[in-house]
């Protein structure tokens, strides 16, 4: 028939896990990217993003609290159309793997209402049922290479939790200078068979404008204007100084923590 | 045993004098010793090798330590102002032209020399005719867009509405007449009147033109002009017939270049490589980027060819201005 020449495109959500210690420019060109990358092969078509800040739990070293973050990425996201905040994970005692994040997040994209743009004239009630079949958006993990190489990291992940994100969910990976995402994947038993879920958007003008070097230029008293989306926040509360960088000095990262004793 | 008392009386004139002497000295002194230390350094640079500009800013300059220490009153050594303009394309204007300006201003302030006070971008114009190059009016609009939200980064479209090319020691000259020929600000120190202070910046106009080679003859409240750039334009200094050698002289000499370094370039050794250059080191601030930030216009126009997304790199303002137009979908 003529109407379905056009093979059906599958939807797709970006999840972006992170400390966003604060949020920049480059985070959210990660969204932009990984959009783009996804929407040139034909197949695919990206209906939103969804930014989730890590919990205070993760104890990383200089992090601040979690609502101050959270709301960094409201302000940098509001004039966004499609990309937004989530603090679901934030507001978790206790720091959460990354897998769980997206079985979360998968579970809330299944129980919400099917869209009103949704083709077709069935009943809500039969339209929900197929959009559990063909309709349901795709949910991937958005991430910058240094994740991915973090996988091979001695006791940060669980090799089951890798082989769920890369086989029920899929990566989309953006280049940063000095990572080369595909010989890693190479490199892996573990990721080489789930190659085609894994997407490798190279980013080809350097840009790594980090939040580390953004912290730093605050503690310096130097200008970080336009390497954010608006840097008052930070400003007017005087959030990123020496002492903030001190923060869980020495502590061992939840994550490895978590692997190194204790059982869940 | 005691002074007569016409003695006397000429005595305490004196010492009046000298202590107004001294206030007014110090006043101009700090100006003074700057002229004086560039005119020594000028001079014995044509000999005698002596270190880089970054290092010789940081130096304490020929004899003045112990005079600015001991009047309380003046302790803090007055900055230079600064005003930083910016030529180029803006073809079309990036974050990282804006960032610039940023970066050039926290380095020239954490020396502790220089305020900056404002910054100038000055897109050329059409006549200019490289490649790719939409029309200036769009240019000029999409610069103000950006800096709209700046406190003092402005844009200047003179350059660009000239009908013809002209050479950036051209417009460096017109921006400093008009910085010259400008009112007072409010905030300069001092209670002079307004006109006399004009005639003292209008005359020592006329002396600077005399005496190019001493460098920038300074006036305690008149801001000096400087060229802000990328490393890319400092290289380009090396293109034979590009520039005429006697405008790059005069901008590293009269006016000074705050250049920011991009990936893949040496500044400091292209300075160092440059028998033109290196009398004006001193004048040459080097401004490393320390992190990868390459955005450039020519990906940001290829990017829009592609349909691809530049939200983020550029300000929302000039994006907006894009799409609405439809700019930069085709070469």
């Amino acid at each position: 028939m003529y109407f379905l020449q056009q093979p059906k495109k599958t939807k797709v959500v970006l999840l972006a896990c992170g400390s966003f210690n604060p949020i920049t420019n480059m985070h959210l060109r990660m969204f932009e990217l990984a959009r783009d990358h996804l929407e040139d092969t034909g197949q695919y078509e990206v209906v939103q993003g969804i930014l989730s800040p890590v919990g205070d739990g993760y104890e990383k070293k200089g992090l601040i609290e979690a609502s101050h973050r959270g709301e960094m990425a409201k302000l940098a996201a509001e004039s966004s159309s499609w990309i937004g905040v989530d603090t679901w994970e934030s507001r978790q005692a206790n720091w959460l793997e990354t897998v769980k994040v997206l079985r979360h997040h998968r579970q809330e994209l299944l129980s919400r209402e099917p869209d009103t743009d949704v083709v077709g004239t069935a009943k809500a009630g039969r339209k929900r049922k197929r959009m559990d079949a063909s309709n349901e958006p795709r949910l991937m993990l958005l991430c910058g290479a240094d994740m991915l190489d973090s996988f091979g990291v001695p006791g940060l992940w669980k090799p089951e939790d890798i082989e769920e994100i890369v086989s029920s969910y899929g990566l989309v990976c953006i280049t940063r200078g000095g990572s080369d995402p595909e010989a890693f994947i190479q490199g892996s038993d573990l990721l080489w068979p789930h190659r085609h879920n894994i997407h490798v958007v190279r980013e080809w003008v350097a840009n790594d404008v980090s939040a580390t070097h953004i912290r730093r230029a605050l503690r310096r008293g130097h200008s970080v204007r336009y390497l954010l989306p608006d840097p008052v926040y930070i400003q007017e509360r005087r959030l990123y100084t020496t002492e903030s960088e001190q923060r869980n000095p020495g502590v061992v990262l939840a994550p490895l923590q978590k692997h190194a004793g204790r059982h869940e | 045993m005691e002074l007569g008392s016409k003695l006397r009386t000429r005595v305490l004139k004196l010492r009046s004098f000298r202590r107004h002497m001294a206030i007014a000295v110090h006043t101009s002194f700090e100006t003074v010793r700057l002229n004086f230390t560039r005119a020594v350094l000028a001079s014995m640079s044509r000999n005698h090798p002596i270190p880089s500009g970054r290092t010789m800013s940081r130096k304490r300059p020929v004899g003045s330590a112990k005079r600015t220490r001991t009047a309380r009153s003046f302790e803090q050594p007055k900055k230079t102002k600064v005003v930083l303009l910016a030529c180029g394309s803006f073809n079309p204007i990036t974050n990282m032209h804006l960032r610039m300006f940023e970066l050039a201003r926290d380095h020239l302030e954490d020396t502790g020399q220089y305020e900056v006070v404002q910054g100038i971008l000055s897109p050329v114009g059409d006549g200019y005719e490289k490649k790719g190059l939409i029309e200036a009016s769009h240019r000029g609009e999409m610069a103000k867009l950006a800096a709209e939200s700046s406190s003092w980064i402005g844009v200047d479209t003179w350059e660009s509405r000239q009908a013809n090319w002209l050479e950036t020691v051209k417009v460096l000259r017109h921006h400093r007449q008009e910085l010259l020929s400008r009112e007072p600000d409010t905030d300069v120190v001092g209670t002079a009147k307004a006109g006399r202070k004009r005639k003292r910046m209008d005359a020592s106009s006329a002396t600077k033109r005399r005496k190019l080679e001493e460098g920038p003859p300074q006036r305690s409240d008149e801001p000096r002009l400087m060229l802000l750039c990328g490393a890319d334009m400092l290289d380009s200094f090396g293109v034979p017939g590009l520039w005429k050698p006697e405008d790059i002289e005069e901008i590293v000499s009269s006016y000074g270049l705050v250049c920011i370094t991009r990936g893949g370039s040496d500044p400091e050794a292209f300075i160092q490589g440059s028998d033109l250059l290196w009398p004006h080191r001193h004048n040459i601030h080097v401004v490393r980027e320390w992190v990868a930030n390459d955005v450039s216009a020519t990906h940001i126009r290829r990017a829009l060819r592609r349909g691809h997304s530049v939200r983020y790199l550029l300000p929302d303002p000039v994006l907006g201005y894009i799409q609405e137009r439809g700019l930069y979908t085709t070469e």
